[in-house]
């Protein structure tokens, strides 16, 4: 046995003594305290080759004891601290704790962004709603701060069980504050029960209700006949919802419904107005009436078609600044519709009327 | 007086105080204090601040081969550690103030 040979045995029976006196340490903490505690020997045994290792570095058990204490392992929490490390251990190496040990390194620097927007979000949220237009810049500059300063921030949770503690609690501030923001997404994006729906290539909307297209939209008029109308949405966008197409429209048997397009100045047909329009045509294309627009049993509806109070008149409002008939001298009840279903009172002081504008 | 306890509030900051001099493993950091004069610090207590300095990210750590043996662990300071340095030494500078104000006074009265 060589010079090296004996200088490496008295490191590895020192080391050896050393580790089972570190017993109870979790693998990892232990591994690395021997990994020192051998480069150290090896060096006092390069430099002092003669030297005994006990009466240089003291016993092995004391070694271990004062390596602990200033590396602020408490010797008489480490059965406890075994237990908990053991079941943390088992769950790294379960097959779900794989991937999420992965994850949590292949998703780092976006974790660390979304920790910058959660940060920023509670910020914006304790201090009041005053910035809350800026909020998307706001969230991205947050994002960016948060991916910049994961490093100094690893520092500083690193530092000791309160800079741990705080770690902990803003990943779970962070991951919570992420659910809400995704619900708070994915709500703004959900189709509402009736919306204005895509455009199609030809500039116009079509309707949706509850997801689905809603089409033939029916209008009536004053006399309880549909009446021809263009509709718009809120941005005056013409609205298609389809209606000017065979399926709204009735002939007799045998003979064939044709819609007639309503045209536009420019001689343009055009899909916004209502109600469906055409012909009835046998089975040369020879016209033999007019088609009849398919209600499917919307009620009808007339009224009378009431002039708007004077100026100069002093009229009732309701509760609701509702139009409640004309004042002392002159209340005007106007007719109700005839074959309508009952309608809803506007206010318990005043008895609703349905009116009707006429331009 | 029994040093020792005094050591042990000094080692984290007399460790970085060595490394920011020059990058160290840690039986070059044991043998830079005690040439310094700290002859009592233990190899132990300095490896056991090593690891607890690099945990808590005042240092830094890199492997570099050695002709004479093992790899060697070397030890370098971060800026973290430097803002710790910086912050213990102005802590040390009041602390010894104080204490030697103290001395002074009471050898004045004796």
């Amino acid at each position: 046995m060589n010079d090296t040979q004996i200088v490496d045995q008295r490191v590895e029976d020192y080391v050896d003594e050393v580790s089972r006196a570190l017993s109870g340490l979790d693998t990892d903490d232990r591994a690395a305290l021997l990994e020192d505690v051998r480069e150290h020997a090896t060096a006092v045994l390069t430099d002092e080759p003669g030297i005994d290792l006990t009466q240089r570095l003291g016993s092995p058990r004391a070694f271990a004891h004062e390596l602990l204490e200033s590396a602020g392992i408490s010797p008489l929490n480490r059965r406890q601290r075994r237990d908990w490390r053991a079941r943390y251990e088992r769950a790294k190496a379960s097959r779900l704790g794989r991937v999420l040990v992965r994850a949590s390194t292949d998703f780092a620097p976006a974790w660390a962004a979304l920790r910058g927007i959660a940060a920023t979000w509670l910020v914006i949220r304790l201090i009041g709603d005053e910035r809350a237009e800026q909020m998307p810049l706001l969230l991205i500059a947050g994002g960016v701060a948060g991916w910049m300063l994961s490093a100094r921030y690893q520092s500083f949770v690193r530092r000791g069980v309160a800079g741990r503690v705080l770690g902990y609690a803003a990943n779970i501030a962070t991951a919570i504050v992420g659910v809400l923001l995704l619900f708070s997404w994915v709500g703004s994006v959900a189709p509402s029960s009736v919306d204005s729906g895509p455009a199609d290539p030809a500039g116009y909307n079509s309707i949706t209700q509850n997801g689905n297209p809603n089409f033939g939209i029916q209008a009536f008029g004053p006399d309880g006949k549909p009446t021809p109308v263009a509709l718009f949405d809120q941005d005056g966008v013409p609205l298609d919802t389809g209606g000017m197409a065979a399926d709204n429209l009735s002939c007799a048997e045998n003979l064939t419904a044709v819609p007639v397009p309503y045209l536009n100045s420019a001689g343009q047909p055009i899909t916004n107005a209502y109600p469906a329009r055409g012909v009835c045509v046998s089975a040369e294309n020879v016209v033999v009436g007019a088609a009849t627009a398919v209600t499917n049993g919307a009620p009808v509806q007339t009224w009378t078609a009431s002039s708007l109070p004077a100026s100069g008149q002093t009229i009732l409002v309701d509760n609701n600044g509702a139009y409640a008939g004309l004042a002392a001298d002159g209340a005007t009840a106007t007719p109700t519709p005839s074959g309508s279903p009952a309608m809803p009172s506007a206010s318990p002081s005043a008895k609703a009327t349905q009116t009707s504008t006429t331009k | 007086m029994d040093s020792t306890q005094l050591l042990k509030g000094v080692l984290d900051a007399a460790v970085l105080a060595v490394i920011s001099e020059k990058d160290g493993y840690g039986y070059d950091v044991v043998r830079r204090l005690r040439e310094a004069g700290l002859s009592d610090v233990g190899d132990a207590s300095v490896y056991g601040t090593l690891r607890r300095l690099f945990q808590s990210g005042a240092l830094t750590s890199y492997v570099v081969p050695s002709d004479e043996g093992p790899h060697r662990k070397y030890y370098g300071l971060t800026p973290a550690g430097d803002e710790q340095l910086v912050t213990a030494r102005m802590a040390w500078k009041d602390f010894s103030s104080a204490v030697e104000g103290i001395f002074q006074g009471s050898r004045s009265a004796a």
